[in-house]
């Protein structure tokens, strides 16, 4: 399902209001995008559902406060990175995601580029958060800088630390 | 590595789709705070800040006698309905049940296709500050956990829009209250929404 930016106003507008079907009809545009997202932030599929999930309740309680002169969608990115940065901070999740790794495709998804997952996990979180938006959620570079709250020179300086560091821990690795 | 490598490896990952159930978990515990969302209420009622303020105290006190004084009938409201609508959208053929228990929601969905059905009603179990809100439709089994026990009920929406729950050794009427492993049940139909 998606939208042309009057359509999304409107809904985001009767959402506010209480209108649980404009609810569900952004839930129905956005849940897989946001869920995506989150797991490529988190890399369990259990806690991606579970910040996917978390993101719509914080959305649905501060849909008042949204301002209508930012994007919906990266408003919701912007709950989303933020719900994944306080699990990120559970030295809890860090083991977690140490013990998926171990166990490599019980507890995590992965697929053909186990490798790749392991070098964007051993990239710093910005660095990570700049390749996800930019390469995995197709964001231009002003967007993503949006989301980020940075400038959008400082995404194109960390696109080339990252891909510079991604190049030489996945052809190690491969 | 070349730059063209790097992105197909990136762009590359699988990723891996969310359960049926935690989508519609998630959609129902959005609905619902968004309906509890103190903002919606009072845009829904055409409340000024102001006038939440003065009449706070009021407010307060009209919770306490609501905890004191006995129910005299079952809490439900359009939202209610609208929220199981919008929950059965996603699964027409699965939805059991919306609950609502101490500020959680729960899904309840079947494994097979249910017959279809739609009349919503509304169950709400409680016992003294426990309580247990669930939406349904008419003709559905519903499976809940009480007092550490498992209750299994069939909800039957009469034609005269009377609601009759019977669990495996009571029958619970409008005439014929009985309690639900120590839990008071009352039941009604929900208005379709308009």
């Amino acid at each position: 399902m998606s939208f042309n930016e009057g359509e999304e106003t409107q809904l985001v507008e009767r959402a506010a209001a209480g209108n649980n079907e404009a609810f569900a009809a952004l839930f129905e545009a956005y849940y897989s995008m946001i869920n995506g997202f989150a797991y490529r932030m988190c890399f369990i599929r259990e806690d991606a559902q579970d910040v996917a999930q978390e993101t719509f309740i914080k959305a649905a309680r501060s849909l008042q406060s949204f301002n209508k002169r930012t994007s919906f969608k990266q408003w919701l990115y912007r709950i989303a990175l933020n719900t994944c940065h306080d699990r990120n901070r559970s030295q809890v999740r860090k083991e977690r995601i140490a013990t998926a790794y171990a166990e490599e495709g019980q507890t995590l998804e992965v697929a053909d580029y186990s490798f790749v997952h392991r070098a964007l996990e051993s990239l710093d979180e910005s660095l990570r958060l700049t390749i996800t938006l930019v390469y995995m959620e197709g964001m231009s570079h002003a967007d993503a800088a949006s989301v980020l709250g940075c400038a959008e020179a400082t995404m194109s300086w960390r696109i080339f630390m990252a891909r510079r560091k991604l190049k030489r821990l996945i052809g190690d690795a491969a | 590595m070349k730059d063209d490598m790097l992105d197909r490896a990136l762009r590359g990952i699988s990723l891996p789709a969310p359960s049926e159930e935690a989508r519609a978990k998630a959609l129902a515990r959005a609905l619902v705070a968004l309906s509890n969302s103190d903002a919606v209420s009072a845009h829904r009622h055409g409340i000024g800040l102001r006038w939440i303020l003065a009449t706070g105290a009021i407010t307060v006190v009209c919770a306490i006698l609501i905890f004191v004084l006995p129910k005299s009938s079952v809490e439900s409201s359009p939202t209610d309905t609208s929220i199981l609508g919008q929950v059965a959208k996603l699964f027409p053929d699965r939805l059991e049940a919306v609950v609502e228990r101490q500020g959680s929601v729960d899904v309840l969905l079947a494994q097979s296709d249910l017959p279809l059905s739609e009349q919503p009603v509304i169950l709400v179990l409680s016992r003294g500050r426990e309580v247990v809100r669930v939406l349904s439709y008419g003709g559905r089994r519903v499976c809940l956990r009480l007092n550490g026990q498992e209750a299994c009920v069939e909800v039957l929406a009469e034609g005269d829009g009377n609601v009759i729950v019977a669990g495996k050794d009571f029958v619970w009427s409008k005439g014929n209250p009985v309690q639900v492993e120590g839990f008071s049940l009352r039941a009604h139909i929900l208005s379709p929404l308009s």
